[in-house]
Parts: C-alpha cells; sequence; structure tokens
C-alpha cells in the first residue's frame, strides 16, 4: 500500500507520504512527485513519517523530485523521516546531500545545507 | 542431532528409494521401446529428473560419495536428453546398473552412516569407467571442490597505500531493481562482513526527469570497507548483482597504480574521483598526488607506448579458489552417525494392509471381550485375571494399530490455500487464508471424508460469507477478508472450524426462506440458535444470487448429512456484521469404540462410552417424577428423558425397575430410559448395511461377545429427538 | 519485527525439508511449494521476500514460474535464487533472459545457501 495525502502547513503546501515508498509504487510516485507539474512547483515539503517501506526505487524519486524543484527555482524539503527512510539515507551516506534534518538539529542541518 | 535435520534424514531415504523406483521405470520403459527409436522426451526427463534430484539433496546432506558417482550418470543422462548421446541397450543395462549402485550408497552412506568400503569404490570405479567409455572425451571432473584458497599474497611495500580498507567502485546496471536485486541489500550484506567506513553515492547516472524510468536503477557507490574477510568472500557480496554492473575493489594496500587506473576507468570526473578515495579514507592526499604525479610522469616518458591495461588492473575478474568453507562444511554432517541404526527406519505400507489390520484387530478385540465376559460368567478367578492381563495387551494392541492410521490434518487443510486463491480471484474477492492445528492427527478414513463438506464450507464462506471489498470497507473492516481453518482435540472428538469475518448470517432472510419453504409455520418466531439451525435444512439457500460456487442445488444439508455419516456433529455460530464459525466435531476414529450395552426389551444396544456421563437407577420418587414429567430434576438441572422403548416402538412391558443412562453430546444432554445397565464393551463398528441408511437413531452395529448383534446408538441424533420431544412438554420449552 | 518470508520451490521434499530448517534457524519464516505450479498458488498476496527456486520440476518448472511470477502485480519484483546444476547452462540462458540472476548450483551446503540468501535479505 502506498499513500499520499495533500496538507497545508506554515510553509505552504506540503505532501504526506506513507506506506510502501517502493518499486511496487515508484511509477505511481513518480507520477505524483513528478510529472503533475503544479506539484513540484508548489509543494516545498514531504512529510515521511508515515513510510514504513522505503527503497532504492523510492530513493530515487525523491531524488529527482529535489532535483525537479530546485529547477523550478525551489528547494523541496524533506522531513519527519521515518526510521525506514532514516536506515536507506544513512546507507547511502546522504544524510548530507539532502541536508533536510535528519538527526541532527535543524539549525546545524540547515548551515550545512547552505554550505554545499 | 538436531531432530529436524533427522526427519530430514528420513525424508530422504524415502524420497531417494522413491526416485530410484521412478529412475528404474523410467529407464525400462525407455529399453521396452527398444533401440534406435527415438527417446520418449518425457520418460527420459523423468530419468534425469531422478538423478537431479537425488543428487541435489545429497549434497545438502553432505553425501559426496552419493554426489560424485550421480554426478556422471546425470551427465550421461543428459546428453542422451539432448540427443547428443544415443541410447542404446547396453547404455540401458549400465545405467540400471548405476541405479543399483547409488542404492548402494544410498544404504551405505546416508541410512548406515559408513563410508563406502573398498568394495563399493571399487564397483564405483568401475561403473564410472564403463561410462566415461561411452560418454569419451574427459574424465569426469569431481563434482566436490577439494581446492584450498591460497592465501592473499602480500602485496609490496613503499608504493602502496597505507590504509588498512578495502575500496570497493559500483555502477549498477540499470536493471538490477528489475529483477529484485535492490543495491540497498548488497549494501546490507557487505555491513556483516565488517564495518563500512565510508559510502559516497554517486547520483551522476540520475537522468532528465522526462527520461527517468521510475524501475531503472542509476546509482553508483564508492565503499570503502574494514573487514578481515577474504576477497573471494568480498567479491561474493556483489554475486548477484555483477552481471549487470561494474564493480571494482582494491584490497587494502593495494598498489597506488591501481587507484589510478581505478579512477581512469571510471566515468566521472577524475579530480572529483580522487577526492572521493581520499574523503573515504582509501588514500591519503599525499599518496593521491604521488600515485597522480607518477602516472603523469609514466606518461609523458612515454607517450606513444600505452602500458598494458592488465599490468596495472586490478584481478577482480578473476577467479579466485574455491571457498575453503565448502570442504570443511562436509564434516558437518546432517547427523549424528550413532543415531543412524534401524530403529526410526520410515517404512510405507499400502493403506488396504493397514485396513486387514485393523479390522483384525477389531475382531481381536471382540474376541478379547467374549473371552472376558465367559472368564467373569465362570467365575474363574484364575481365568478372570489371565483374561484382564489379555484385555490390556488388546487394548494396546488396538491404540497402536489405530495410531498407525492416523495422520495430521495439515495437508488437508494446505489444499485449501489453492482452492482460497483461485475462487477469491474468481469472486474479485482479496481473501486471506489462515490456518491452525495443523498437526491435529485423526484417523486417514474420516480425513479422507472430510476433505468434501470442508470444501463446500469454505466456498460458501468464501461466496456468501466474505462480502465485496466495497461492503466491507463501508462497513468499516478491512478490505481484505479472512477465512479461518482451524483444529484441535478435545475430549476424544477432534474440532474443526471454518470461521469468516464476513456478514454473518441473515436471520430475517433465513426465518423469511424458511417459512417460504413450509420449515417454520408462519405464526413461530423460533429462538436464534434454531434459526440459524435452519440452514442445515434440505433444500435450504438464502443467496440472492445463484453464483457458479455454492449455487449447484448442494446445501447445507448435504454437508450435515456427511459429517452425520462421520458419527460427527455441525454447529453454527455468525453475528451478524462480524462473521460466522462452522463448528465440526468428528469422532477420532471410525472402527473402534469404547461401549456401554443397555438393554431394552430383549434386545442389547451399545452407546458410545465417550458419550456417556452417568448410570441412574430409576425408582421410587424418581421414576414417578419421570413418569409423570417425562422430564427430570437431576440435582437441580432439567434433563429431558427419551424413552428408548417408546422411541423405537418395542411392543412388550417395560420392567419394574428402569435405568436411565445420561448421555451428552455438544453441550446437550438427554436421559436415556433404558431396561437393563450390562456394562462396558469394547466394540468394532461394523457400518450398517445399504438398507438401514435410512434408519434413524443408529450409528452402526456391532458382533457382541456371544455372536448375537447389537446396534449402535447414534447419541447426537437421539439427542435432537429428546430435546425436540422436551420442548413439547408443557413448562419445559426454553 | 516480524520475519522475513521466503518460498523455496522444489519438487525433492528432503531438499525443502534440509533448507527451510537452515532457514527457520537463520531467523527467515519459510513457506513451501513442490513445483511452480504448486508455488504460483502459495503467491496468494503475502509478502515474499525472496523465493528460492529449482529450475528443474514438474508440473511448471524454474523458469515458467519465474515468467509467471513477474507478471503478477504483488511479486513483479520480488528477488529469486534459481537452483541449477552444472550441466544446466542452457537453462541458465533461459532464465538470465526471464530475469533470474541469482544463481546457486547444486548440490549446494546449507552454509551456502544461507549466505545466498543473506545477500538478498538479510534475516
Amino acid at each position: 500500500m502506498f499513500a499520499l495525502d495533500r496538507d497545508h502547513d506554515a510553509d505552504g503546501p506540503l505532501l504526506r507520504l506513507g506506506g510502501e515508498l517502493t518499486i511496487y509504487h515508484a511509477g505511481e510516485l513518480r507520477r505524483a512527485l513528478l510529472d503533475d507539474s503544479a506539484a513540484h512547483a508548489t509543494v516545498r515539503t514531504l512529510d515521511l513519517s508515515g513510510v514504513e517501506e522505503f527503497d532504492s526505487a523510492g530513493l530515487q524519486v525523491l531524488l529527482m523530485a529535489r532535483r525537479a524543484a530546485e529547477r523550478a527555482g525551489g528547494r523541496l524539503c524533506l522531513r519527519n523521516h521515518s526510521e525506514a527512510v532514516r536506515e536507506v539515507i544513512d546507507r547511502y551516506g546522504l544524510a548530507a546531500h539532502f541536508g533536510d534534518p535528519v538527526l541532527i538539529p535543524a539549525a546545524r542541518a540547515d548551515a550545512r545545507g547552505e554550505t554545499r | 542431532m538436531n531432530l529436524d535435520l533427522e526427519l530430514a534424514r528420513q525424508t530422504f531415504l524415502t524420497e531417494s528409494r522413491d526416485l530410484l523406483v521412478a529412475f528404474e521405470d523410467g529407464l525400462l520403459a525407455l529399453e521396452a521401446a527398444g533401440d534406435g527409436v527415438p527417446v520418449d522426451a518425457e520418460q527420459i526427463n523423468a530419468v534425469f529428473r531422478a538423478a537431479h534430484t537425488i543428487k541435489g539433496s545429497a549434497g545438502l546432506f553432505g553425501y559426496d560419495a552419493i554426489v560424485a558417482f550421480t554426478h556422471v550418470v546425470e551427465n550421461a543422462l543428459d546428453r542422451v536428453r539432448a540427443g547428443t548421446l544415443a541410447w542404446t541397450r547396453p547404455l540401458g543395462g549400465l545405467l540400471l546398473d548405476c541405479r543399483d549402485h547409488i542404492d548402494a550408497l544410498v544404504a551405505c552412506t546416508a541410512e548406515r552412516g559408513e563410508t563406502p568400503d573398498a568394495a563399493m569404490r571399487s564397483r564405483d570405479a568401475e561403473l564410472l569407467a564403463a561410462l566415461q567409455q561411452i560418454l569419451g572425451g574427459q574424465p569426469a571432473a569431481a563434482a566436490v571442490p577439494a581446492g584450498v584458497a591460497a592465501a592473499e599474497v602480500e602485496r609490496c611495500a613503499g608504493d602502496c597505500a597505507s590504509a588498512d580498507t578495502w575500496h570497493i567502485s559500483i555502477r549498477f546496471g540499470t536493471n538490477v531493481l528489475q529483477n529484485g536485486m535492490d543495491p540497498l541489500t548488497v549494501l546490507r550484506y557487505l555491513g556483516t562482513l565488517g564495518r563500512i567506513v565510508h559510502v559516497t553515492t554517486l547520483l551522476d547516472a540520475l537522468p532528465e526527469p522526462a527520461a527517468f524510468d521510475a524501475e531503472h536503477c542509476y546509482l553508483g557507490c564508492e565503499i570503502d570497507l574494514a573487514s578481515s574477510e577474504d576477497r573471494e568472500t568480498i567479491a561474493g557480496a556483489f554475486e548477484f548483482v555483477r552481471a549487470d554492473s561494474v564493480v571494482h575493489i582494491l584490497p587494502p594496500h593495494s598498489r597506488l597504480a591501481e587507484y589510478v587506473e581505478l579512477i581512469r576507468s571510471l566515468p566521472e570526473d577524475d579530480a572529483r574521483l580522487g577526492e572521493i578515495l581520499v574523503a573515504g579514507g582509501a588514500l591519503t592526499a599525499e599518496e593521491l598526488d604521488v600515485a597522480l604525479g607518477r602516472q603523469a610522469a609514466a606518461d609523458l616518458q612515454a607517450p606513444g607506448a600505452h602500458r598494458p591495461l592488465g599490468e596495472l588492473l586490478v584481478d577482480q575478474g578473476l577467479v579466485a579458489p574455491a571457498v575453503v568453507e565448502t570442504a570443511l562444511d562436509k564434516q558437518q554432517r546432517a547427523r549424528d552417525p550413532r543415531s543412524s541404526g534401524g530403529e526410526q527406519r520410515q517404512l510405507r505400507i499400502r493403506a488396504d494392509k493397514l485396513d486387514e489390520l485393523i479390522n483384525r484387530v477389531g475382531e481381536l478385540v471382540i474376541a478379547s471381550a467374549a473371552t472376558a465376559l465367559l472368564a467373569r460368567r465362570n467365575k474363574d478367578p484364575e481365568l478372570h485375571e489371565a483374561t484382564a492381563a489379555l484385555g490390556a495387551l488388546v487394548e494396546a494392541i488396538r491404540d497402536s494399530a489405530l495410531n498407525l492410521r492416523t495422520v495430521p490434518i495439515g495437508e488437508t487443510f494446505a489444499r485449501f490455500r489453492r482452492v482460497v486463491h483461485d475462487l477469491s480471484r474468481e469472486l474479485g474477492k482479496d481473501i486471506e487464508l489462515e490456518l491452525s492445528g495443523e498437526d491435529t492427527e485423526l484417523d486417514k478414513s474420516v480425513v479422507e471424508r472430510i476433505a468434501d463438506p470442508l470444501t463446500h464450507l469454505v466456498r460458501n464462506s468464501l461466496d456468501h460469507g466474505i462480502e465485496p471489498a466495497e461492503v466491507r470497507i463501508a462497513h468499516g473492516k478491512p478490505a481484505r477478508g479472512t477465512l479461518r481453518l482451524d483444529a484441535r482435540h478435545d475430549s476424544g472428538s477432534i474440532v474443526i472450524e471454518v470461521s469468516d469475518d464476513g456478514g454473518g448470517l441473515n436471520r430475517e432472510r433465513i426465518l423469511e426462506r424458511a417459512r417460504e419453504r413450509g420449515l417454520v409455520r408462519a405464526g413461530e418466531t423460533p429462538g436464534d440458535a434454531e434459526t440459524l439451525k435452519l440452514i442445515f435444512e434440505p433444500g435450504f439457500s438464502t443467496a440472492p444470487a445463484v453464483t457458479s460456487l455454492s449455487g449447484r442445488g448442494v446445501g447445507m444439508d448435504v454437508v450435515r448429512r456427511a459429517i452425520e455419516a462421520l458419527r460427527g456433529s455441525i454447529e453454527l455460530e455468525s453475528e451478524p456484521g462480524h462473521g460466522t464459525t462452522v463448528r465440526i466435531r468428528l469422532p477420532l476414529t471410525l472402527a473402534i469404540i469404547d461401549g456401554f450395552l443397555v438393554g431394552v426389551d430383549g434386545a442389547t444396544y451399545v452407546v458410545p462410552l465417550d458419550n456417556v456421563v452417568e448410570c441412574v437407577e430409576l425408582a421410587g420418587a424418581t421414576a414417578r417424577e419421570a413418569e409423570r414429567n417425562g422430564y427430570l430434576n437431576l440435582r437441580g438441572r432439567v434433563l429431558p428423558l427419551l424413552r428408548l422403548r417408546a422411541h423405537f416402538g418395542l411392543a412388550g412391558e417395560p420392567p419394574r425397575r428402569e435405568n436411565l443412562v445420561v448421555v451428552s453430546y455438544a453441550g446437550l444432554q438427554v436421559g436415556l430410559v433404558v431396561d437393563r445397565l450390562l456394562g462396558e464393551f469394547q466394540t468394532v463398528i461394523k457400518p450398517l448395511g445399504r438398507l438401514f441408511t435410512q434408519v434413524r437413531g443408529f450409528s452402526g452395529a456391532t458382533i457382541l461377545g456371544s455372536g448375537a448383534v447389537a446396534l449402535i446408538l447414534d447419541v447426537p441424533g437421539l439427542i435432537a429427538a429428546g430435546q425436540q420431544a422436551a420442548r413439547s412438554v408443557p413448562g419445559l420449552a426454553a | 519485527m516480524a520475519n522475513k518470508n521466503i518460498l523455496v520451490i522444489d519438487d525433492s521434499a528432503s531438499l525443502r525439508q534440509v533448507v527451510g530448517i537452515a532457514l527457520k534457524s537463520a531467523g527467515y519464516d519459510v513457506v513451501e511449494a513442490v513445483d511452480g505450479k504448486d508455488a504460483l498458488g502459495k503467491l496468494d498476496g503475502r509478502k515474499f521476500h525472496l523465493a528460492i527456486c529449482d529450475v528443474n520440476m514438474p508440473n511448471l518448472d524454474g523458469i515458467g514460474f519465474l515468467k509467471a511470477m513477474r507478471e503478477l502485480p504483488n511479486y513483479r519484483f520480488t528477488p529469486v535464487i534459481m537452483l541449477t546444476t552444472e550441466a544446466g547452462e542452457d537453462k541458465k540462458l533461459a532464465g538470465q533472459a526471464a530475469g533470474a540472476r541469482a544463481w546457486v548450483v547444486k548440490p549446494f551446503q546449507p552454509q551456502q545457501m544461507l549466505a545466498a540468501v543473506a545477500k538478498l535479505a538479510l534475516p
């Protein structure tokens, strides 16, 4: 199962992703995050707290979504990483790349994000 | 050794015997077809598969002698199968000899736990030589790797990297995800071989969004690993992705030149890769400078003459010697040789032979009971003692014999996986099957006859019980329905439950239908339990749509009859909105019961002892109460009575003092009024002839020690009749 | 967390038993199937982290099973270890065409199987 809820917070529209962000749903995820141009132009934040399963395919779509947001002149923040997401990002040594507050306090992570 | 492994070894023995039979049958069929005739593909394939399976399983247990020999036989068969080796009679004969030899090897190594003796080894060599002659060419390679890995050669001093870590560079193939090989599993596995010091993931291969295929893999990693494993093991981590990916492995203290070569061979920018190597600790900054500087110098010195690639190339592509582990593992035999005596051997017996034995044991039980009766009558204490001892032995033999025929219900249950799978697809429902109590054992004859009624119940639950997903979701239930099969022993019977988490039975619709069918009179409204029981009436069906599954006119009444024919009973619980449970109660065996003899009007009847709760003498006030009311207040509980004399329509006057046998079944009790109590007696059930199948109240017959026939009372049937009668008694209706 | 679920498909009962014992002792849950056809019946929606499948089997062989499994939406990407023999090179090509990448050559020792399994699904 794969879940996607649209929501709002102080920073603007956000998407809550949940369930299995795996290759079985990578196509759907891609359509939601990449093909829907309205989404990546406006959505600022992905909330990952509900992600139960995460694999390389899921990771790649998130990487692509970030890249698309950057191209559009914005920035896509990942937040509330679930345990499953953290494990994968750590394995790949990509915590610094995402630059989002993963385990490190938010202020310092932002600083690191800026220097890259 | 491990009990499970011992069981597996028994399975191997049985299985290889079966396969050797198949092997032989196949060969004989091929021989019968004659020379020159094209070989029947299915036939030769069966023979090949037999050899293949024996070899594969024997290897798992470490029976190397079997593996080595069967390997050559398998090769020969493979060539016959492929048509590169002609089938001839001499070849057939030789293969039959080989079969016998495999049989002997199985007996020697797997059964007795011995190593083949000299005679067997020379037979081995003789047959292999003969096979080789037919196969021609090279002698067969030993199937068991014997090599020992050479130690990693100490590389060099001076020009080598100082880091103590392995450096691994991998670019995963586009297809790895689609083939089920997630790079993450590789990284995770690598983590078990040592400590991953550093990972840099390269995202350079990620394409433009439009060209991005979410199921393709675009990742690459530079990994630094601290590990004391050998190269073979570390390379092994990439075994399953290697075909699609590009992998470079540099052991600790590799030559600086090798790092240079690596950097050059990778698609990414050299300077960046150099940084990555330094960041990960594979090289120090100085080493990197030295390496790049030296390489540049070498290029300058001989600009035209490129050094051969191989000189610098890492030898990661070479096949390293076989793992030592394999050779060592052979020592860990699957079992302890001491336990390989014959005491746990399995023997497979034809079912009819077993049935005959059980039948004979049945006769023995009757004869023994008759002898005991005689001894009692003669009042000879010594004879009485002797028959008692005999009786105990006979009882033990009876139990052992019946035990031979018990099988776990698991196999029957497992068949429903497929049924549920197919039917849920056909019905467009998502249904999960949960099994429990698969180990519960019961008589084979019962198992065989329970499969059909169970299938019907399962179909019913899938079809009518579990609602379509939309309905379930609308009711706040999970979209996926659950069907549960459970079995357990419960005081002399086995209880099988089929339950679903569906919508439950609709009482109103049942009543409506029952009225339509005239099963319930217009004004009457039966109680809840009674209403549910109506669905077991003939010709009853509440399904709004007749589907291909359950609407074929086979109703629950058929199920009930099938269960009752097994001396069982069926009951039903249903909670609206939450599901239905059908509970089947069956005797453990159909063959023999402990009976209690009672006499009514000169005839003798048998009540299954399991059902007897107590016996009460009907005399004085109790008798008058019983006579007046048709029921008895037994220690504060109302006990409906059933006069067998009246129930069976027997003429004659009852004796002055009657007796009461309280019987119970599935939580209900009835008092059977009989003339005399005659005591316990072991009984072998003889099925009633076809003629008597319509007779209610009896479940079978038996032959008494005196030679007379006694009918066995059908307690569930009588209880139902007793309860029915009680309802007609004023003031007793529930 | 629940144990990972592995489907073991082989027509040899003793092989299934030994592999099953090894896998269970390593902390996996095991479901057995006797051939490809039987195995397809076990693909009833529950999650399998890995399938171990013999190539040469009656009814439906390993490659047929793999192809059929790759058609099922819930099992399209399930990793599969194929069991083969040295003699089965032609089958190996067919298997590779069907997307099989992990091969374990029979006969193997339980430890070898556990190592192969760990590469695709750690317990």
